[in-house]
């Protein structure tokens, strides 16, 4: 269940992920945990996709990692958006905002119908 | 969060890190990272209030399986693409599932497509790629003698034996001639299947007896003792495989002969044969020791090393050139050399490679069709590609995606179509020639080379009819694709993708259905073609009587023994007529003769005519129901002529022989016409043999109607007949028996009845006449019948696409039409519209399609019969039947279309 839905919405994720970095670095259950709260606990990334996600966006350049200590001083990986991720995020976002607005079209449409 | 100030080289030093260090590295760094995160989702279920052992749990279950996550990490970082791939098969997979109907039909059209060309390869691949079952077969070549007019000749055994002499291109040169023989073993007689060889035969195939001897050079002296070999089937067959069989003494024909050896279980012989002796001992008894007699009905050789077939050939050609000089008969022949499994392949190559074209053109269609249908089904996802589009997915993505899905289903109609193929190989092994097949292990023409071409060929296909809706697709933009409402109405005029698609389709249909046409109408016309005989209820057999070759020694034993037989038949119950024939029918048995007029100058040796000669007793006319047309038949009380005792049956002693008799012969039409056209040859003479040979004076007496002696193709020949009583001779006879009733029942009755008279001749070749001239069109009927459920199949395809591309139109039109209705417009017009266009759509193919079937009629000329290939009939059915089939698949949506009720349509929109 929850595959199917990364695997139609895999654009989403990456967006997800880029969206949740603009706030700042963070290590990957940071990030998990803070599209959870940005969706008010509507979306929850599992981890699953989640650590391939970031291995693919780090392999498309658009965040980088480094090491780092985290706040309990435990040695851990931290992710931040490079500059290429911000352009992404941009076009992405835009690309959302008219396809969200197409398929509410769509929808509103059919459902009259 | 962050601790450490952010060091931006620390990435990259990370990345070099886990290039050089490979896989453990990386995977160090991920184990680490993904169990933190564990320990903090453990942590967080602590803060909410979980024991922490029950955090620490509903962590890991939270978690999945490590190693599930981190083989999707790794793959994702070295095998990114693969995951991609996969990811898209499945979604391909889930997709075709959804869409149970259209995926069914896709298969069920791959299947059929990769099916038939799999089987049609596996027959090439046995016919002409395969190597025959012999050590370094390659370098092994069949020899013919040529003469000028290009026709191939049996060879001469003198001839063979000069070329033998003189060349130094091959390491062994053999001739062999089939042969039938009746191997008598104390009380059991049978008859067999013989090859008789010269020195070097087997060595030529490269097989050695497992048990025994081969044949040394001694064994195939004049005057050597009578030798065998036996095949293991043989063996068994005939002596139970007992070991004993080694030195023992058989009788084969009249002669005493001593097993030698026995060949290996695993050997394949390319003819039908049962065992070997050496021709030399026997050559004499044979008469084939005149350079006029060609009884060498196969002659191989293997090359030396480093001899090519060219240097092979001309250099017997030389010799074949400096035989000319020495012999009158040897004037125009010359020497022909090809390797032994082309010559082999021969007889199927045109109708092979032809049913390859069909096969090739249907699976061309079927691509045609399912790009079509991938089309139509991609342009009703317009909106699904678009969203993924807006997603960001790229053009390759997009087109990889799709890709995928056409091959998932060309991959499954693939495999069953393999199984398709490999089930229908005994069915389809029919084509493959006689003598290949036999070289054959059960199903080996099935080989890993058959299975290798089948799934490059599936992929191939998946491609072909993938990448088109795919590239098509691909450019949908998501505005345009989102705002459209199906509403929309397209470009008039113009043809769209699929309007190209489907117009391809009707063309190779038409190029099928011509092809076809022809080929079926040669049919009729071969099965129309008289054959000049009555086949009702007309037996024929054979019966092991006294050899051609005793003969020689006693040549009146021969006479005696089909006379008596004859009149024993012709006393039975049920015997409406019997008679007793030589170069019968459709059997593959004929001889021909020289024969010049008298009234005029002997001809050249080389320009004598030359008929089919019958010696035939009395009664052969009406048992085989051959009509006379002018003069009279055989007298009936005619004695049987004996030969005088004690004189050799040789050239010299032929005047002796055969004295300056007169005899009774009767021509056919076609040698009436050769001989005296325009004349009158009732009571003209003829000699009988070639010039300087006489072995008696024929008058003609009558004239009868022409018979078709070996199939439909090769026409009506010249051909006479001799009454055998007075010119008793060695051939081939066939006895042929009408019947009142039943023949079925009259052959058990011949068998019985025959055997308990001369248990010492077996019967045997037994078959009515009407089965062997089945066989003569067996060939072409079955591939006539291949044919055209190819065509049907591919014209319902192209039928189907037609359907589909107008269905798509009109669903896309809905509104307009409504609209147009709405507007006034007459329901009948909207008909008439939707017609138009796919009969546009039809037109075009058609006129297409006969413009390159008058090409492709070329390449089938030889398979065509009594038509022409541009035969104006074949064209104008195929054309009405292809637009009447075509049209009905445009009448259901158009009238779908004109049935649209505006107010429903209207409303939706």
């Amino acid at each position: 269940m929850a595959k199917d839905k990364t695997d139609l919405l895999q654009g989403t994720l990456d967006m997800l992920i880029l969206r949740a970095l603009l706030g700042g670095d963070m290590h990957g259950f940071g990030i998990a945990t803070r599209i959870h709260q940005m969706s008010k606990e509507a979306l929850l990334v599992e981890q699953g996709s989640l650590y391939p996600a970031l291995y693919r966006l780090e392999a498309q350049g658009w965040i980088c990692s480094e090491w780092g200590l985290s706040d309990n001083n435990r040695k851990a990986r931290f992710y931040s958006l490079t500059e290429a991720g911000k352009q992404q995020l941009e076009l992405e976002s835009a690309n959302w905002t008219r396809l969200s607005t197409a398929i509410n079209l769509v929808l509103g449409h059919s459902a009259q119908s | 969060m962050r601790i450490f100030p952010r060091n931006t080289r620390g990435s990259h030093i990370f990345d070099m890190k886990n290039s050089l260090f490979g896989k453990d590295s990386f995977d160090r760094d991920m184990n680490e990272e993904l169990q933190l995160h564990v320990e903090m989702q453990t942590q967080a279920y602590i803060s909410q209030g979980l024991t922490p052992e029950d955090a620490a749990r509903r962590a890991k279950i939270d978690f999945g399986g490590l190693e599930n996550i981190r083989e999707e990490a790794r793959d994702t970082r070295s095998f990114a693409w693969l995951a991609a791939i996969w990811r898209d098969l499945r979604i391909a997979v889930r997709g075709l599932v959804r869409d149970p109907w259209f995926s069914a039909l896709c298969v069920f059209v791959i299947t059929l497509a990769i099916g038939a060309n799999t089987a049609v390869f596996s027959i090439i691949n046995a016919t002409f790629l395969r190597s025959l079952p012999y050590p370094e077969a390659e370098r092994i070549v069949q020899i013919w003698e040529l003469r000028d007019n290009g026709q191939r000749l049996n060879m001469n055994y003198l001839n063979f034996q000069d070329w033998r002499e003189r060349q130094d291109s091959f390491s062994n040169m053999s001739m062999c001639i089939s042969y039938g023989i009746t191997l008598r073993d104390g009380m059991q007689s049978s008859r067999l299947q013989s090859n008789l060889v010269t020195n070097g035969y087997l060595d030529i195939l490269g097989v050695k007896p497992t048990q025994g001897r081969g044949f040394e050079a001694e064994d195939d002296a004049p005057g050597a003792p009578y030798v065998c070999i036996l095949t293991a089937k043989t063996w068994e067959e005939q002596f139970d495989s007992d070991p004993a069989v080694l030195g023992k003494s058989v009788q084969i024909d009249d002669r005493v002969t001593t097993i030698v050896g026995i060949l290996p279980e695993n050997f394949r012989h390319y003819q039908d044969v049962a065992l070997f002796l050496p021709l030399g001992p026997i050559a004499e008894s044979m008469y084939i020791t005149a350079r006029s007699n060609r009884y060498g009905n196969n002659v191989i050789a293997r090359l030396a090393t480093g001899v090519t077939t060219e240097a092979a050939l001309s250099q017997l050609q030389g010799i074949a050139a400096s035989l000319k000089d020495a012999y009158p008969q040897n004037k125009d022949l010359s020497a022909a050399l090809e390797p032994l499994h082309v010559s082999l392949g021969q007889s199927a190559h045109e109708r092979v490679i032809f049913l390859y074209g069909a096969v090739a053109l249907f699976l061309l269609i079927a691509c045609v069709n399912l790009s079509n249908m991938f089309l139509a089904r991609g342009m009703a996802r317009t909106r699904e590609i678009a969203i993924r589009a807006a997603l960001g997915a790229t053009r390759l993505q997009l087109v990889r995606q799709l890709l995928i899905e056409s091959l998932a289903l060309s991959f499954v109609g693939g495999a069953l179509g393999i199984l398709l193929a490999w089930q229908a190989s005994t069915f389809a092994g029919r084509l493959i020639p006689w003598e290949i097949r036999r070289t054959l292990n059960d199903g080996s023409a099935f080989d890993i080379r058959v299975c290798l071409f089948a799934v490059i060929l599936t992929f191939a296909a998946g491609i072909l009819f993938g990448l088109a809706p795919a590239l098509r697709l691909s450019h949908t933009k998501p505005s345009g694709a989102l705002k459209e409402n199906g509403g929309a109405t397209g470009p008039k005029g113009r043809l769209s993708g699929s309007d190209i698609l489907a117009v391809a389709q009707v063309a190779l249909v038409a190029v099928l259905l011509v092809s076809t046409g022809l080929l079926l109408r040669s049919l009729i016309r071969v099965l129309e073609t008289p054959s000049g005989i009555n086949s009702d209820n007309l037996i024929t057999f054979q019966m092991a009587g006294p050899s051609a070759s005793s003969f020689n020694t006693n040549p009146n034993a021969l006479g005696r023994f089909y006379v008596e037989v004859l009149e024993h038949i012709q006393q039975m119950p049920g015997v409406e007529s019997a008679a007793f024939h030589s170069s019968m029918p459709y059997t593959w048995f004929h001889s021909q003769m020289n024969v010049y007029r008298l009234d005029q100058p002997v001809p050249e040796y080389t320009k004598a005519p030359s008929c089919y000669s019958h010696f035939s007793s009395s009664d052969v006319f009406r048992t085989m129901g051959i009509p006379l047309l002018k003069g009279r038949l055989f007298k009936d009380n005619e004695p049987l002529y004996q030969y005088p005792e004690g004189i050799r049956m040789a050239p010299e002693n032929f005047e002796r022989l055969f004295g300056r008799r007169v005899i009774d012969m009767v021509i056919n039409k076609r040698t009436s016409e050769m001989l005296w056209p325009g004349e009158d040859p009732i009571g003209k003479h003829l000699n009988l043999g070639p010039p300087g040979t006489n072995i008696g004076t024929a008058e003609v007496v009558g004239i009868v109607g022409n018979t078709i002696q070996a199939g439909v193709e090769r026409g009506e020949l010249p051909e006479f007949y001799i009454n055998f009583r007075t010119l008793p001779s060695p051939a081939t006879f066939f006895f042929a028996v009408r019947t009142h009733g039943d023949p079925s029942e009259m052959m058990h009755a011949l068998r019985s009845s025959l055997s308990a008279l001369r248990p010492d001749a077996p019967i045997h070749n037994m078959h009515l006449m009407e089965e062997r001239m089945s066989w003569f069109v067996s060939e072409r009927k079955f591939t006539v019948q291949m044919l055209s459920a190819f065509a049907i199949a591919a014209l319902l395809l192209a039928s189907a696409g037609i359907y589909g591309v107008l269905s798509y139109i009109t669903a896309r039109r809905t509104r307009e039409i409504a609209i147009r209705l709405t507007l006034g417009a007459s329901r009948g017009g909207v008909l008439a519209d939707v017609v138009k266009h796919g009969s546009r759509l039809l037109g075009m193919g058609l006129g297409i399609g006969l413009i390159v079937s008058l090409f492709v009629q070329k390449l089938i000329q030889s398979q065509l019969f009594g038509v022409s290939g541009t035969d104006p009939a074949t064209f104008i059915i195929g054309a009405i039947v292809l637009m009447a089939v075509g049209l009905v698949a445009c009448f259901i949506p158009a009238l779908r279309a004109s049935r649209v009720d505006p107010m429903l349509t209207l409303r939706a929109n």
